[in-house]
């Protein structure tokens, strides 16, 4: 017997499984949008971070399009003030230092190094927050991760040689006043289980020296047809927004993506996991149990 | 009327029953019909032929208690006939690609030489998607009984696509393992 053979004969299932309704579950938002593109995952461009007028006010946050070849999702943070930031007191000081004794690259340069950006490494997320001084920020939960070369570029952008993939980032971005305008936590690994799960957590606040009320973070987002992005807004058992996309088509159809934001009010937490389609179900635990254990 | 008296006017060699089941069943045999092979024109032929198969094959049959399901099966056997008659062929490709995904269900090399063991696997399908959740079964069946899109199963029951594909791809991989331990081998 084939596959054809197979199926016709599935004409002959018992009538009470041909019967089966499909349970109806409800879903608070849903929009399917459609992208063309040659990229293969999602990559949140956090270089692009801007910020507009003064707003102290948390909203919601909007997923909006902006071009063919990707979108952009803004969210309304809380500003904090530099001096909440009690450990980052020196990086001030290190930025004056680096602009002072910067060197511009030639114009055809891969690398880009920017003196008004300190970049640090930490052997874990707890390391790097400790570092920030901020009692907001924690360290939302993931599973074990097994650590790769990092497919973010951050040796190219920072000058960092030795990332490893499996430690911890810590971007300070500042004005060329000296003033601090972000902060970013961000890795790109691996599961250590056997899902093999791709998973690129970040961690992003912003201060009151933006000029801008919404943070806005560029996206690489596919531009070919056939990939489907479904954007459902849900709450986190915490209460918190959380806005989350489902990548489908990726690689011929091999391939999903996921892709989290939390926000709980001055803290974004962005979490995106690319994964083979067999792994779907677990990539999703992962991404539930991300947001659920952000407060 | 009800199932029953439109059986038994079929029973009883009763035109009025024709009539009956078009107007009780007329548009949800057509909406599977039209799911399979996304024509109308042939649609509502292929639910014309299940009529008049329902007209032949009762007697012997007498589908009091399952007259919906009864009629289901004539209307996807005549669409699957369509297919295969090149009448559809813009889901030609998508009925092979359907049943190349259920081919990876047997055990290879399968072979049933008579129609009685056909019946026997198809009733092992039955028995072993009884014995999963109503959510799985209903996402099978949507999928490759009644051949929906996965966009229209996601939209559904409130999954995403990924989702719906990989809870296919794992009841797959569970069917082929409990043919395998009914004794569905060569």
């Amino acid at each position: 017997m084939n596959g054809n053979e197979f199926m016709e004969a599935l004409t002959e299932l018992d009538s009470d499984v041909i019967d089966t309704e499909l349970p109806k579950k409800s879903r608070k938002s849903k929009s399917v949008l459609r992208w063309i593109a040659a990229a293969a995952c999602l990559l949140i461009v956090l270089g692009s971070v801007t910020a507009y007028a003064e707003s102290k006010k948390m909203e919601t946050k909007k997923i909006k399009t902006v071009t063919e070849s990707g979108f952009t999702i803004r969210v309304d943070l809380d500003k904090i003030r530099q001096k909440e930031l009690s450990g980052l007191t020196d990086i001030p000081e290190k930025i004056a230092e680096q602009i002072k004794n910067h060197v511009p690259q030639p114009v055809h340069s891969s690398v880009f190094i920017d003196p008004r950006t300190v970049t640090e490494i930490y052997p874990g997320i707890a390391e790097a927050i400790q570092r920030i001084g901020y009692d907001k920020i924690c360290a939302p939960q993931l599973p074990p991760c097994g650590g790769h070369p990092s497919d973010l570029g951050f040796s190219d952008i920072h000058g960092i040689t030795h990332y490893d993939g499996s430690e911890v980032l810590l971007t300070v971005r500042g004005s060329d006043a000296g003033r601090i305008l972000s902060v970013t936590i961000s890795y790109d690994d691996i599961s250590s289980e056997t899902d093999h799960i791709n998973m690129q957590p970040n961690i992003i606040v912003i201060t009151d020296s933006y000029n801008g009320k919404e943070l806005e973070l560029s996206s690489f987002w596919p531009n070919e047809r056939g990939w489907e992005t479904d954007i459902e807004h849900r709450t986190t058992q915490n209460g918190l927004d959380f806005e989350l996309l489902t990548i489908d088509g990726v690689d011929n159809g091999r391939r999903g993506g996921l892709d989290g934001y939390v926000s709980n009010g001055s803290v974004l937490y962005t979490l995106h996991l690319s994964y083979e389609l067999e792994n779907s179900e677990r990539a999703m635990e992962i991404m539930l149990a991300w947001a659920d254990s952000i407060r | 009327m009800t199932d029953g008296e439109i059986v038994a006017a079929l029973l009883a060699r009763d035109e009025s029953a024709l009539d009956e089941l078009r107007e009780k069943y007329g548009g949800k045999l057509c909406a599977i019909a039209f799911g399979i092979l996304g024509d109308r024109e042939t649609a509502e032929e292929c639910v014309n032929d299940a009529y008049f198969a329902a007209w032949n094959a009762v007697p012997p049959h007498e589908p009091t208690e399952y007259l919906p399901a009864f009629l289901a099966k004539l209307v996807r056997s005549a669409a699957i006939n369509r297919i295969k008659a090149g009448a559809a062929a813009k889901r030609s490709a998508e009925f092979t690609e359907l049943s190349k995904e259920l081919e990876s269900c047997l055990p290879a090399p399968y072979s049933t030489e008579t129609e009685v063991e056909s019946r026997e696997l198809i009733r092992t399908v039955s028995s072993f998607l009884r014995g999963i959740s109503t959510e799985k079964r209903a996402v099978f069946v949507r999928r490759y009984w009644y051949m929906e899109p996965l966009k229209t199963i996601a939209l559904n029951c409130g999954m995403t696509q990924s989702k719906v594909k990989s809870m296919l791809f794992r009841v797959r991989n569970e069917l082929r393992q409990y043919l395998e331990k009914e004794g569905h081998l060569l």
